[in-house]
């Protein structure tokens, strides 16, 4: 890796640099789906050499900006479930706290690890994203418990042109999924969308998109929940979290006006065959071994 | 129909506070910004990126920024740059607290007890994490 911090002298330079390296790392999470502060880590630790700690606590704030600006736009249309989000956000808050405990103890090569199998389980849904297909082959049966905390809902989608009811199936499993998501939140400072979706898809079954509007919704409570421990502990540095933040924002509004536009997979491929590298490269910086 | 009519609004009231709520803390981060680099003499850590992004584990209290809402609420009165910067984020780690709490008055409105409980616990959790912050 070119040692970028030897040759950036000066602060006002690097504040630019890294204020335009978050909005790109902005514009492709929201493309992808994955959020920024995915990219941005990669960015400050190996590119930057920042401090892990620092890395973490500038994503988490960001990670907030971007799921408050882009819930915003989804609640109104009527897509996000706000009870099933207010419900799973009973596991991924605990979960947040514990991982955010947890960062306290873990050393730092073994955040680097982590984060690089994090990052390499992440993008897997990117490669082959499934095109639209808001409902399941069968409606899956809802459980007493899920009716009792009426987790269920209807929206309006527009490719089929009509009304989607749906229930949401195998909640304590979901609940439990969501645990494990927070924790990774905590742990690392991310968002960990796509392991909110995937226990929303994969257990409780619901339409792909009340799935992903809904973690979108809950990444910014969970965020929170570790981001009060990150800011009294100190990973916070206004430094460096001023410009990821206010970067990774820029960003991801960016993105979201240019999504529609973007549906292309090989795009998709190309940039997942690039994060691969970049999570291969922070699991060698946790073994030791630059290159 | 009442009922599809209030969640209607639930959701246009959770709308605006979350939007504005980023809007004014990207502005507050973002003048915080303006001014370190206007002022960077006067920071109490050296203007090079050596002293900026020092980080030990092991001296938690000496960082060249503050971690107590007083001290921050202080120097941010004296316009000092990164306190302004910490107001901001701050600001904007309490919005979702924001839009929890709003969540529990609006499920209360539908009288939605059960919803009124969950929304309290993850309210309380929240408060957990933030209370750490003296």
């Amino acid at each position: 890796m070119i040692n970028i911090h030897m040759t950036i002298g000066a602060p006002t330079f690097f504040l630019i640099v890294l204020f335009l390296i978050s909005v790109a790392a902005g514009f492709l999470g929201s493309l992808l789906g994955l959020g920024g502060g995915m990219i941005v880590i990669p960015a400050l630790t190996l590119l930057f050499h920042v401090d892990i700690h620092y890395a973490f606590g500038a994503s988490i704030v960001s990670v907030i900006a971007t799921s408050c600006g882009a819930a915003a736009a989804y609640v109104k249309e009527k897509i996000t479930n706000i009870r099933i989000a207010m419900f799973l956000e009973v596991a991924t808050t605990v979960g947040a706290i514990t991982g955010a405990t947890l960062l306290a103890v873990v050393r730092t090569s073994a955040l680097f690890i982590i984060f690089g199998i994090v990052l390499l389980l992440s993008f897997a849904p990117v490669v082959r994203r499934r095109q639209e297909a808001p409902i399941k082959g069968t409606l899956s049966k809802q459980n007493g418990l899920s009716r009792r905390l009426k987790l269920e809902g209807k929206y309006y989608d527009e490719y089929l042109d009509r009304e989607v009811p749906y229930e949401a199936s195998k909640t304590p499993v979901a609940f439990g999924m969501m645990y494990i998501a927070g924790i990774i939140s905590g742990l690392l400072g991310v968002g960990s969308g796509p392991f909110k979706v995937l226990s929303m898809d994969i257990a409780m079954r619901l339409p792909i998109k009340v799935s992903t509007t809904t973690s979108n919704f809950m990444i910014g409570v969970t965020a929170a929940a570790s981001a009060g421990i990150y800011f009294a502990r100190g990973y916070i540095n206004p430094f460096v979290a001023a410009p990821v933040a206010l970067g990774v924002l820029v960003g991801a509004t960016l993105g979201a006006r240019w999504l529609p536009r973007a549906k292309n997979i090989l795009i998709r491929r190309i940039f997942a065959i690039v994060l691969a590298i970049v999570a291969l490269q922070m699991i060698l910086r946790g073994l030791g071994i630059n290159i | 129909m009442k009922k599809t009519r209030t969640t209607f609004s639930n959701e246009v009231v959770i709308s605006f506070v979350l939007r504005w709520g980023v809007v004014t803390a990207a502005v507050i981060i973002f003048l915080g910004v303006v001014l370190m680099l206007i002022k960077h003499n006067s920071l109490s850590t050296g203007w090079n990126l050596k002293d900026l992004l020092f980080y030990d584990p092991a001296t938690p209290p000496h960082r060249f920024f503050s971690l107590d809402i007083g001290s921050i609420l202080s120097q941010a009165a004296a316009l000092h740059p990164f306190a302004i910067i910490e107001l901001g984020l701050l600001f904007l780690i309490a919005i979702p607290v924001l839009r929890v709490g709003t969540s529990i008055f609006l499920f209360a409105l539908e009288r939605d007890k059960l919803y009124v409980a969950i929304t309290t616990i993850v309210l309380a959790i929240l408060l957990v994490s933030l209370l750490k912050i003296r």
